[in-house]
C-alpha cells in the first residue's frame, strides 16, 4: 500500500494524458483474411503494465472463442504485472472444418474490463483453399540410396500416441504437421504407397495432393498406367477417404515440353473420368516449370491456355517457381516485385498473360532453397552467386509464408522439400539433394522453426524418422498369398538415436495379396537384438531375436534359422527365417 | 401551540420587539418555476479490491428547470420590521440535467481515459422557515431556510473512451435513487399587490442555495449543490 501511495504521489505530478494502464498489442500476423483447413496459424498478444505500482490484483485473460481448435497459451492470467513488465497470449488456430472462425480476448484487471478487437478468419473449403495454403513435397523415400529403407517406402515402426501401430510415414506427416503443414503433395508409382499415405493423412487430418505419374516422354501406356492406380487405390482406401483427404490430382509434373499438349490434356481428362467413375469430385490440374508460366513464348501461351482450359473447376495454376536457381538475392527473393525472378515479380508476370483469369488461385507446386551444395546445374552462377545456405532457406521461406498468407496475393505454395534427399541427384553434393527442411534422418536443420510455418515447433516432442536409419526392414511372409490366417507381429526394442520405444504389436489381417503392388507382405522396422514374437490363429508363438549386420545395416537372418515356436492348444507350426524374411506355414 | 410558536418565533427575531404586537394568522399557498444550476464535485469510484480508487473529475452540469410548490402557515404582523413569519412545507421539483466529465483511472492524471456523462434528477421537501424584513410600501425583502430531504435520481450513464485508449465495458451503473438529507438557504423579495385593497397576491424573486446531499452511482458518490433563482405566484387566504 505503502509503495502503491508513493506511486501515486509520484504520478499526480505528471501531465494529464491517456494511455491504457495494461497496453496490449499484437506483435504477430493477425489471422488471414481467409484460411486454409488443418493449417496452423499464431496470432501473439503481448501486454505491457504501464501502472506505477504493481498490481494488487492479478491480470486475467479470458477467451472467446468460435470455431473449433482454438488454443489459448496464455501466461499473464493470474500474473501481478510489475510496472513495465510484459507478457504473452498466444491464439493458435487449427481449423478442422471450413467457415467462420474468430477468436476474441477479455482482460480483466481490478473492476476494470476491456474487451479486445475480435480477430476472425474464414476457413476455406478444402477445394478453395489454394489461396494462403501451406504445405509441403514429400517423399518417404529420403534415406541415402545404400539405405535399405528406402528398398520399401512402407514399414510399421512402431506404435502412436493412441496405442495403434504405427508406419513409417504415419510418424513423418505427424512430425510435419506439428512443423505446421498440414498439406503433403507426394508422387508415388505404387499403389500401396498410394493407400498408406492417404490412410495415414487420413488419420491425422491431412490432406495429399496426390501427383499421377505421367512422365514428360510419356504416351497412352502410361496414361493408363497411371489411371489404373488411381482406380486401385481409391478402390483399396476406398473412395469417400480418398474423397475427405485428397484435395487435387495433378495430371503429372514440370511435364511440358513444348510438343506434348495433347498427351498433357488427355491425361487431365482421362484421370478426371477415372474420378468420376470412382465417385469422386476433385480437381485435376497439373504443374508447369514457372518459365511456361512466366515468360512463355506465344506458342507457349496457346498450349498453356490449352493446357489450363483442361483443368477441373476448382484447381489452381500451379508452376514451380525458384528464385534461389535464377540467384535472386535472399532478401528481394519473395516480395519485391521489382526484383525479376522473385516470387512477387513471378506472380506479376503468371498475373499479366492471357490464360490467367483474375482472382484464380495460383500454387507454387514447388519452390525452395538449397541449404548447401553444389549448384553448378543453375542458371544461379551466371552471373551468380548462388547462395545456398541454412540461414538463407529459412529468410526465404519465413518471407514466402508471410507472402502465402497475405490472402491478397492469392497465392499458396507446397514448399520443396519436407527432408533432404541423399539419394536424389548421383552426385552426394549436389545442391538437389538438400533442399530439406529436415535433414534425411528428420533432425530441422539447425533447429532453426523460422524454417517452418509453425515457429512454436518444439523438436524435443517431434522425433519423426530420427534414427530409423540405424534399423532395418523386417518382412513376414505368409504361406498363402490369399487366405493367411489373421497372425500378429510384436517387436519389443528400443530406438538406438532417441532412446524411446519402438516395439510394437501389429495384427496382419487375412487379404488378398496377389498384387503385392496393392498388398505386399508388411515390413517392420527391427532395430539390432529386436525380440521378435509370431502369434498365429493357430496358437502357435513363435519367438527369436533379429539380427542385423553391415552398415548401413540389413536384417540378416542366416539361412533357414528357426524361431523358437510353441503351442499350447495344437501342433506346433515352425517358422523359419532368411536374410530379411521370415517364413509363415499357410495354416500360421 | 400557537401561542408557542409565536412565542419563539419572537424570540429567535425580534427579541427587542415586545411580545404586545398581535399575529394575525393566515395560511399561504404559492408556486414558481424558476432555472437550477447544479454544481457536482469530485467523486471517487471503487476500481476493484486492492486498487486506488477512480476520480470522476467536477464536470459539466446543464442547467435546468425548477418548479417549486408552498403550502405554508402564515403569521403577519403590522409592523415595518418582520411584517411576517411564514413556516411551511417547500417542494422542489428539477429537471433532468447532464452531468459530463472526465476519468481518471486509479486517480492518476496520466490514465485520464474515458469522458463520462449521465443524467440527474433531484427533488427535494424542505421545512421552511422564511421570514420577512421589512414593509416597504408593496415590497417585503425576505430571508429563508430549509431542512428537509433530497431525492437525486442518477440514471444513463455513458462514456467514450479518449483517443489512444481501448474502451472498456462501460461499468454497469444501474440507475437508481438515493435520498439524503438537505439544506436549503434562500434570500428574496415580495412584490404584494391585489384588487379591492386586499393585497393578498404576491410575486416572488428569490435566490437560492440548496445543498442535495449526494447523487450515487452504486460504486460512489457525488455531492450534489445547486444556485436557484425562481419567480413565484403566492396567495395569502
Amino acid at each position: 500500500m505503502k509503495k502503491i501511495f508513493t506511486a501515486l504521489l509520484f504520478s499526480v505530478m505528471s501531465a494529464h494524458a491517456s494511455e491504457d494502464p495494461i497496453a496490449w498489442e499484437i506483435i504477430s500476423d493477425p489471422f488471414p483474411e481467409k484460411s486454409s483447413l488443418y493449417s496452423i496459424y499464431h496470432v501473439t498478444y503481448e501486454f505491457t503494465s504501464h501502472l506505477p505500482f504493481t498490481m494488487p490484483t492479478p491480470l486475467i485473460i479470458e477467451a472467446d472463442n468460435n470455431g473449433d481448435n482454438i488454443i489459448i497459451d496464455d501466461d499473464c492470467t493470474q500474473v501481478k504485472l510489475e510496472p513495465n513488465e510484459k507478457c504473452q497470449v498466444v491464439v493458435t488456430l487449427n481449423p478442422q472444418t471450413h467457415g467462420h472462425k474468430s477468436s476474441q480476448l477479455t482482460m480483466h484487471y481490478g473492476s476494470t474490463v476491456v474487451e479486445l478487437p475480435l480477430i476472425a478468419t474464414t476457413t476455406l473449403e478444402a477445394t478453395e483453399s489454394w489461396t494462403g495454403l501451406i504445405g509441403v513435397d514429400y517423399n518417404p523415400n529420403h534415406y541415402a540410396s545404400n539405405v535399405v529403407l528406402n528398398n520399401h517406402a512402407i514399414f510399421y515402426v512402431g506404435m502412436s500416441a493412441s496405442n495403434l501401430p504405427m508406419t513409417n510415414v504415419y510418424a513423418e506427416l505427424l512430425q510435419l504437421q506439428q512443423a505446421g503443414f498440414n498439406t503433403v503433395r507426394s508422387y508415388q508409382t505404387i499403389e500401396y504407397l498410394w493407400i498408406d499415405l492417404i490412410n495415414q493423412a487420413s488419420s491425422l487430418n491431412m490432406n495429399i495432393v496426390y501427383e499421377a505419374d505421367i512422365p514428360q516422354d510419356g504416351g497412352q501406356s502410361d496414361i493408363d498406367a497411371a489411371v489404373s492406380v488411381l482406380d486401385n487405390v481409391i478402390t483399396a482406401v476406398p473412395s469417400g477417404v480418398f474423397q475427405d483427404t485428397v484435395t487435387l490430382v495433378f495430371a503429372g509434373h514440370e511435364n511440358y515440353d513444348g510438343n506434348n499438349i495433347t498427351y498433357l490434356t488427355d491425361a487431365v481428362a482421362e484421370l478426371q473420368t477415372a474420378l468420376t467413375q470412382n465417385n469422386v469430385t476433385i480437381p485435376v490440374g497439373s504443374a508447369v516449370n514457372s518459365g511456361n508460366f512466366v515468360t512463355p513464348s506465344p506458342p507457349i501461351v496457346t498450349d498453356m491456355t490449352t493446357l489450363i482450359n483442361s483443368y477441373s473447376a476448382g484447381a489452381p495454376l500451379a508452376f514451380d517457381p525458384y528464385p534461389f536457381q535464377y540467384g535472386v538475392p535472399v532478401a528481394n527473393a519473395v516480395s519485391s516485385a521489382a526484383s525479376v525472378n522473385s516470387i512477387a515479380w513471378d506472380y506479376e508476370q503468371v498475373m499479366s498473360q492471357s490464360f490467367y483469369t483474375a482472382n484464380t488461385p495460383i500454387l507454387m507446386a514447388e519452390t525452395g532453397w538449397a541449404s548447401q551444395g553444389d549448384t553448378s546445374d543453375y542458371a544461379c552462377n551466371s552471373p551468380g552467386p548462388c547462395a545456398p545456405s541454412e540461414g538463407n532457406e529459412a529468410t526465404y521461406l519465413s518471407a514466402l509464408y508471410t507472402y502465402v498468407r497475405d490472402a491478397s496475393n492469392l497465392s499458396g505454395v507446397l514448399v520443396f522439400y519436407a527432408h533432404d534427399e541423399p539419394a536424389k541427384s548421383p552426385n552426394p553434393n549436389d545442391a538437389e539433394n538438400f533442399y530439406g527442411m529436415f535433414d534425411a534422418d528428420c533432425n530441422l536443420k539447425n533447429n532453426d522453426t523460422t524454417l517452418l510455418p509453425n515457429t512454436a515447433y518444439n523438436s524435443a516432442n517431434n522425433y519423426g524418422c530420427q534414427g530409423f536409419a540405424q534399423g532395418a526392414l523386417l518382412v513376414i511372409v505368409g504361406g498363402s498369398v490369399q487366405n493367411q490366417p489373421l497372425f500378429t507381429v510384436e517387436l519389443t526394442q528400443q530406438n538406438p538415436e532417441t532412446n524411446q520405444s519402438a516395439s510394437m504389436t501389429v495384427p496382419v489381417t487375412t487379404q488378398d495379396r496377389s498384387n503385392t503392388n496393392i498388398y505386399p507382405w508388411p515390413n517392420f522396422l527391427a532395430f539390432n537384438n529386436a525380440q521378435l514374437t509370431l502369434t498365429g490363429s493357430s496358437g502357435t508363438v513363435c519367438t527369436g531375436t533379429v539380427p542385423l549386420t553391415g552398415a548401413p545395416p540389413e536384417v540378416n537372418f542366416p539361412d533357414s534359422t528357426p524361431l523358437n515356436c510353441t503351442n499350447s492348444s495344437g501342433p506346433v507350426l515352425d517358422v523359419f527365417c532368411t536374410g530379411v524374411n521370415c517364413f509363415l506355414a499357410d495354416n500360421f | 401551540m400557537k401561542q408557542l410558536l409565536h412565542i419563539f418565533l419572537t424570540f429567535i427575531c425580534c427579541a427587542h420587539f415586545s411580545y404586545a404586537y398581535a399575529f394575525e394568522d393566515t395560511w399561504e399557498f404559492a408556486l414558481g418555476a424558476g432555472v437550477s444550476f447544479p454544481d457536482i464535485e469530485d467523486a471517487t469510484v471503487n476500481a476493484g479490491d486492492g486498487w486506488p480508487d477512480d476520480t470522476f473529475t467536477e464536470g459539466d452540469v446543464d442547467a435546468a428547470g425548477i418548479f417549486s410548490a408552498l403550502a405554508a402557515y402564515r403569521m403577519e404582523n403590522d409592523t415595518q420590521w418582520f411584517p411576517a413569519y411564514v413556516l411551511g412545507l417547500n417542494y422542489l421539483y428539477g429537471l433532468t440535467s447532464s452531468v459530463s466529465g472526465s476519468v481518471q483511472q486509479f486517480s492518476l492524471p496520466q490514465f485520464e481515459n474515458y469522458q463520462y456523462e449521465y443524467d440527474v434528477q433531484s427533488q427535494a421537501l424542505f421545512g421552511l422557515l422564511k421570514i420577512e424584513i421589512y414593509e416597504f410600501e408593496n415590497l417585503t425583502p425576505f430571508i429563508s431556510g430549509g431542512l428537509g430531504a433530497a431525492w437525486n435520481h442518477f440514471s444513463d450513464y455513458h462514456e467514450t473512451a479518449n483517443e489512444n485508449v481501448t474502451p472498456r465495458v462501460p461499468p454497469d451503473y444501474d440507475n437508481n435513487t438515493h435520498s439524503d438529507f438537505a439544506f436549503l438557504l434562500g434570500i428574496g423579495v415580495n412584490y404584494w399587490f391585489g384588487v379591492e385593497e386586499e393585497e393578498d397576491w404576491r410575486v416572488s424573486l428569490e435566490y437560492n442555495y440548496a445543498d442535495l446531499g449526494n447523487v450515487s452511482f452504486e460504486e460512489g458518490k457525488a455531492e450534489i449543490t445547486t444556485s436557484i433563482v425562481l419567480l413565484s405566484v403566492g396567495y395569502v387566504l
